[in-house]
């Protein structure tokens, strides 16, 4: 069946839509009957008529990495749940969808929010869980409602509700709003927001919900694409869907492009199958004209940003070959070894009109507001790396303030109880790590900058 | 310390000198140290808010007169027994967020007596709803303009112009943010009470910058010039 799209949202010839196959498509509506008649839930009765650890086995030959940021295997997570668990276990989706520069999960619950549900029962299905939360973001009031709609219609058909579909499987799932704090999106955060909490995220470990997750009993918690992933993986065969992508980075995974590049948007393609140049230049138009591209940011506001004329070592001992920026292809494994992340797939770009030290405070100010405050070196280096970097962009900086800055990341990271203190020191580390020059020239040795709390305290001082 | 350093001055009143070099006191009572600034403004400050009636205080706002006070009506508590019902039997803590969003839903902004409404409701104490009120930035403690308008400040948003946004609504709508904080009172409110603007953090669509939510419509690709065009689409709403 051909599928026509929307004026300008036609897919890019690199792109190769599954998740994203609905989303801007004339014609299309989030309806189960628009769903159903191009064999919606077809999936789920052939899954439900499998043995879930046949389920559990199928999604780890698929080797999908959990597509929320971290790139964890999906199967291996389900596997975690303890063999001999008595308590009830659960299921969450992730939609907090708070990662700065990542907008894919906004399109799946808005525009095809049945591909999760289905997602969700068979996923519910091979953890053996019969309750399920969708944690969505308090800033997607639309969607929720979307997402209740869908759920009722689910249920009217009996693809949720009780004896689904006649295979004697329960599953019920409900919608809970968060309300708009980014931390929510840390699973254990998320966990003890879900159970009426404050979020702050959990000590590990252990390490896994699939251990003690919600209500002390074993959860699993996915993003919205990664269960997306699992229709189509149960649909094609886990053998089938590995061939999909590149060796260890399988399957499909929606790119966010946003920034300074003609075309911003999203694009669904083949992990590892498109390099920096063909993203931006040939998917993205190139840069602004007249500009040229400065930076990237390759995966959400925490991975490490890379420089345009930077080159990389990629590969151990013999192996290793030097690569330029450009050629790095968009995989989970490549972007590591280049000493970022391909995180929640969001890529910020920025060209030669940008000046760093005003990026890197937008940044540092988002997280001074988004730390839960649970951990100190998070709670207070996040605002300290503010204060500094508010100097450093007015101009009223020394140069002994990017050593500071510097240091303080250095002392955030690896401090905390969850990943947020990599998350807001990495970006300042990385910033400085290669912009150093840039940030200097900014500040001056002449500069004398007192804050307000010290000329305080120099008040009581007689003689300093 | 550098040489050009101000020599501070030497504070007017020897005694509060005198207070901050004397030893703090030992039996625990925390006497707040005198400042020097502090001498001359002896008049009778308004009277203190103990930390937590601060912490459930709803500032009035010109925006009250467009939300209904605080009532529980039967439509409320249907919808908030719906809600609990989502969750185990004893777990129902679990519906605090659900019922805030009601409430806020209803009323514009969580009073303290819708408070002790959903303590009540969830049998857990006050103070478990206050600290989840006053952690989440999506739950707001004063009522809001008509339209509140949230515009996202953070990076891809700010290079695609949502500061030149957010500085052409308040000059529309005549608003001063001066006094906002995004920590304590990220709200500022236009004096009509028509319009509240707020920064908001990622709102997730990078893509269409810069982004903004009012009320609970989403606009996207909402440039400088197209302010005015987006508070008037909402003129006969």
């Amino acid at each position: 069946m051909s599928i026509t799209y929307k004026p300008g949202k036609k897919p890019h010839p690199n792109e190769h839509r599954l998740i994203f196959k609905n989303v801007d498509r004339r014609g299309w509506n989030p309806s189960i009957k628009r769903y159903l008649k191009e064999d919606g839930y077809k999936t789920l009765k052939k899954a439900l008529e499998m043995d879930p650890k046949d389920v559990i086995n199928e999604v780890k030959t698929s080797g999908l990495r959990g597509r929320g940021g971290a790139g964890f295997p999906t199967g291996i997570k389900w596997g975690f749940i303890p063999p001999n668990n008595t308590k009830p276990v659960y299921l969450i989706c992730n939609c907090d969808e708070s990662e700065p520069g990542t907008f894919k999960d906004r399109y799946i619950v808005h525009q095809d929010p049945h591909q999760l549900i289905e997602g969700m029962v068979i996923s519910a299905h091979a953890v053996g869980a019969h309750t399920a939360y969708i944690y969505i973001r308090e800033e997607f009031p639309e969607a929720a409602i979307t997402l209740e709609k869908a759920i009722q219609e689910a249920k009217d058909n009996n693809f949720l509700g009780e004896n689904i579909l006649g295979s004697g499987f329960d599953l019920e799932i409900y919608i809970h709003r968060g309300a708009a704090a980014y931390i929510c999106g840390e699973e254990t955060g998320l966990i003890e927001s879900l159970e009426g909490k404050r979020p702050y995220p959990r000590i590990k470990p252990p390490y896994f919900p699939a251990a003690i997750g919600l209500y002390m009993a074993p959860t699993i918690v996915n993003n919205v694409e990664s269960l997306c992933h699992v229709v189509h993986i149960m649909r094609m065969g886990g053998e089938e869907y590995v061939k999909l992508g590149t060796p260890r980075n399988s399957g499909t995974r929606i790119l966010c492009v946003s920034g300074d590049v003609k075309e911003p948007g999203y694009f669904e393609v083949e992990v590892g199958k498109v390099t920096f140049r063909e993203l931006l230049y040939d998917m993205c138009g190139g840069p602004k004209d007249g500009r040229e591209f400065k930076a990237v940011i390759p995966g959400g506001s925490s991975s490490k940003i890379l420089r345009c004329n930077e080159s990389f070592k990629i590969g151990r001992g013999d192996d290793a070959k030097d690569m330029d920026f450009w050629d790095i292809p968009l995989d989970f494994d490549t972007l590591a070894a280049a000493g970022s992340m391909a995180g929640s797939g969001g890529v910020i770009v920025m060209d030669d009109s940008r000046r760093m030290s005003w990026v890197l405070n937008n940044i540092t100010h988002f997280y001074a507001h988004e730390s839960c405050g649970q951990c100190t070196p998070c709670r207070e280096g996040s605002t300290w790396m503010k204060k500094v970097s508010d100097r450093i962009e007015d101009g009223t900086a020394t140069p002994t303030d990017v050593d500071t800055l510097e240091q303080i990341a250095y002392q955030i990271d690896g401090k905390t109880v969850c990943a947020f203190g990599e998350a807001s020191a990495w970006p300042v580390e990385a910033m400085i790590d290669k912009f150093r020059d840039e940030l200097v020239g900014e500040t001056s040795e002449d500069n004398n900058f007192k804050s307000k709390e010290r000329i305080e305290q120099e008040k009581f001082l007689s003689s300093v | 310390m550098s040489s050009n350093t101000e020599v501070p001055e030497v504070p007017a009143d020897r005694s509060a000198e005198d207070a901050t070099q004397s030893a703090p006191p030992t039996d625990g009572t925390n006497t707040p140290l005198p400042r020097p600034s502090d001498s001359a403004a002896v008049e009778d400050p308004p009277p203190a808010l103990s930390v937590l009636e601060e912490n459930i205080h709803s500032a009035e706002t010109p925006g009250e007169k467009f939300f209904p006070s605080f009532a529980v009506t039967e439509g409320l508590e249907e919808k908030a027994n719906e809600r609990i019902a989502q969750y185990p039997d004893d777990q129902k803590r679990s519906a605090v967020l659900p019922l805030l969003h009601e409430v806020q839903h209803r009323f514009g902004y969580i009073s303290p007596e819708s408070i002790d409404w959903v303590a009540g409701k969830l049998d857990i104490e006050p103070i478990k709803v206050v600290e989840v009120v006053t952690f989440y930035p999506g739950f707001r403690q004063k009522a809001p303009g008509k339209l509140h308008i949230r515009v996202c400040r953070t990076l891809s948003c700010a290079m695609g112009g949502s500061y030149e946004l957010m500085d052409k609504l308040c000059e529309i709508a005549q608003i001063d943010r001066s006094a906002s904080d995004p920590h304590k009172d990220p709200i500022a409110i236009s004096p009509c009470g028509n319009y509240s603007v707020e920064f908001a953090e990622c709102l997730a669509s990078c893509g269409t910058a810069p982004v903004c939510l009012v009320n609970d419509d989403f606009h996207e690709g909402v440039t400088c010039d197209k302010a005015e065009e987006l508070l008037n689409s909402y003129q006969n709403a």
